[in-house]
């Protein structure tokens, strides 16, 4: 599903060249659930913007359903993200003045898909995440939650081969990290769809099914999860 | 992404910043509703002007006169070459002409109607029944092809007084220092006879009053548009060939003369066209019989310089105005997409492609002309509305016609414009945030 191979990428700040990823390899299967776990610095968030074909790598390949994305152009890689890749951000990124339903829509509206189908599709999917009484109220008008809830069903409506959650759950109390964590953990063995969670939480990388550990731009290894 | 969809996130973002909206379309509606109005009062005012011009100058006709035939081989000079009846009739099957009739001005005499009111008139010879071609209405009578009948013009109408009243009259003018605002009263002729005098000194050298009595069978309408003071004159008449060469005939048999005036060349002939396009071409082939023609048409080519100078000051200001409101959706829609860098940073990342992007902000742009369009046509209505309402009210001549009008096809051009200056202003903030990159947009907050 994502294959890394080779990954370096290297900052150039004037004569001084930084490197921040180093010969990252590994390889993520379809529906699997993995944590990219590291604290700040470390590089994990330059590694999912590589992953989302938002950089351009220095070195290395990107695979995401056995299409290589680091030698797209923008347009390719905006066509293949439309169809391939869902994003869940720390802070949820929902536009203002849409409403809830607009938002999911969003993703298809860029497909080009009509009204009818769009509407179908993004009431299913708010109701899976939970909040399908919410469709027409606006993000301003929802909990951190509520909102997140959203973003996931935003990222999910593509029906995307990945989906790249950034800090999912980075801006929530306790008790709603703990059921965003669950309702990704259901979407995961509902769906089938492969999540990447990318995490400087232990607490939130051990629900995952594998940690991948990240420190000073190296892969530490890859752990599967024990569950209890 | 379908049309709709963008018609609905343009139609949101301008609903969102009504402010800037509500300036922005406010701007193109001035610089559209100028071009409208500009296009408008050139469009009016040629037609006013070519109405007045036909009613002064007679745009649609020609004069036609005796020439001269230079000398042939053999001949030691040139002929003279007179507008005959036959010439007449040759004139009339020449394409595009109306109407041929000779308007020969005979002399300018009094006149005498109800034995004691007096009135004066140009007298003019032509043929009677032609003259509804030439345009002339009658208020009054009809016109029939016989002798010793007289047309008078609406303005040979007015000003008959007795002597007593015409004294009181004069003196009223005097005081006043102007002339009436008033609408004259016209002098019931109709009908009646009224007696031609002409004064001819006889071979004694004593002066002779020649009478010479007419029934009117018809008084001219009103000329339209103009306001009392300028009906007055020219005071005309209109008699027949026949009746002029009597006419004639008795005048000179008073001075003592037995010249006869009849079978005489006609001396001016007015030639009405179908269209003015064709004069040039008419005067061509009248030029060909060797007779002297002359058209108004250089007063009109004149007038046409003059109101595109107008048309141009016009123009030029709405396209001003069209320019600085242009600017304004530049600066107005630039600032929108810093401040929605983040949005458009998020959609790439969603998904949308360089051209969506781009195509969203020059679709709100259009929508942004279009409002601006539809709001100065609105406000191009009220300009010409106001400035008719001014004008009728400061003419004072009691007509309620109105002079600036919108043609049918200034309006697409108005909206061409305003829709123009959206989508052109809105291309370089489009292209713009098309190229913002996702990365930096999302990561700048």
């Amino acid at each position: 599903m994502l294959q890394v191979e080779a990954l370096t990428h290297r900052f150039r700040n004037g004569n001084e060249t930084t490197t921040v990823l180093s010969e990252i390899d590994f390889t993520v299967h379809k529906s699997e659930m993995v944590a990219l776990l590291g604290s700040s610095g470390s590089g994990k968030s330059t590694l999912l913007n590589l992953m989302a074909g938002l950089m351009k790598p220095t070195e290395g390949s990107i695979l995401i359903d056995g299409q290589s994305i680091e030698r797209m152009s923008e347009n390719q890689l905006a066509l293949f993200r439309r169809s391939h890749i869902g994003f869940i951000f720390q802070s949820y990124e929902l536009i203002p003045h849409l409403t809830v339903r607009e938002n999911v829509e969003l993703p298809l509206v860029f497909q080009g898909l009509s009204n009818k189908e769009r509407h179908q599709r993004a009431l299913a999917l708010l109701a899976q995440v939970g909040i399908e009484t919410k469709s027409e109220m606006f993000p301003s008008d929802l909990s951190g939650g509520q909102q997140q809830r959203v973003s996931i069903a935003r990222a999910l409506i593509t029906e995307p081969a990945i989906v790249f959650a950034d800090e999912p759950t980075g801006n929530l109390d306790t008790q709603t990290e703990a059921e965003i964590i669950q309702l990704l953990i259901s979407l995961n063995q509902k769906l089938g769809t492969t999540f990447m969670i990318v995490t400087h939480e232990q607490e939130v990388a051990r629900h995952t099914e594998r940690i991948l550990r990240l420190k000073d731009g190296r892969l530490l290894g890859s752990e599967e999860v024990v569950s209890a | 992404m379908k049309l709709k969809d963008y018609f609905r996130l343009g139609w949101d973002q301008l609903k969102r910043r009504k402010v800037v909206t509500s300036l922005c379309a406010l701007g193109i509606a001035i610089g559209s509703a100028s071009i409208i109005v500009a296009l408008s009062f050139g469009e009016s005012i040629t037609h006013y002007s070519e109405q007045q011009m036909n009613q002064w100058f007679k745009m649609d006709e020609l004069t036609v006169s005796s020439g001269y035939s230079p000398p042939e081989d053999g001949q030691a000079e040139g002929t003279s070459v007179e507008v005959t009846l036959p010439m007449l009739e040759l004139i009339r099957t020449i394409p595009g002409v109306q109407a041929a009739a000779p308007f020969e001005q005979i002399d300018h005499v009094s006149f005498v109607v109800d034995e004691s009111k007096n009135g004066y008139v140009s007298l003019i010879a032509t043929e009677l029944p032609a003259l509804p071609d030439f345009g002339y209405e009658l208020r009054q009578g009809a016109i029939t092809d016989i002798d010793n009948v007289i047309i008078l013009n609406y303005a040979a109408t007015l000003d008959i007084f007795d002597e007593r009243t015409l004294a009181l009259s004069q003196m009223q003018r005097r005081n006043n220092g102007q002339a009436s605002e008033q609408e004259p009263i016209s002098y019931p002729v109709y009908q009646k006879t009224i007696e031609l005098q002409k004064e001819i000194q006889v071979g004694d050298g004593s002066i002779k009053t020649l009478k010479f009595p007419l029934r009117v069978i018809g008084v001219m309408a009103r000329p339209e548009g103009l306001p009392p003071s300028m009906i007055h004159n020219p005071k005309i008449a209109y008699i027949s060939l026949k009746t002029a060469n009597h006419f004639q005939n008795e005048i000179a048999a008073a001075g003592g003369l037995a010249t006869s005036m009849d079978n005489r060349p006609i001396q001016e002939t007015r030639v009405k066209v179908n269209d003015t396009k064709l004069i040039p071409q008419i005067e061509e082939t009248i030029r060909k019989l060797k007779l002297n023609v002359y058209s108004n048409l250089y007063q009109q080519e004149r007038m046409s310089e003059e109101l595109m100078i107008v048309r141009l000051v016009f123009g030029g200001a709405g396209l001003f105005i069209l320019l600085v409101a242009s600017l304004t959706i530049v600066v107005a829609m630039t600032m929108a997409t810093h401040q929605r860098r983040r949005q458009i940073g998020i959609m790439k990342v969603l998904g949308a492609t360089l051209g969506q992007i781009r195509n969203m902000f020059i679709f709100e742009a259009t929508l942004l002309g279009i409002l601006g369009g539809l709001l100065g046509a609105l406000l191009s209505h009220w300009v010409i509305w106001g400035i008719n309402a001014v004008v009728i009210k400061l003419s004072g001549d009691g007509s309620n016609s109105e002079i600036l009008f919108i043609s049918y096809w200034v309006l697409p051009i108005g909206m061409l414009f305003a829709i123009l200056t959206g989508v052109l202003s809105g291309l370089y903030p489009a292209i713009s945030a098309s190229r913002t990159d996702a990365l930096t947009a999302i990561k700048r907050e």
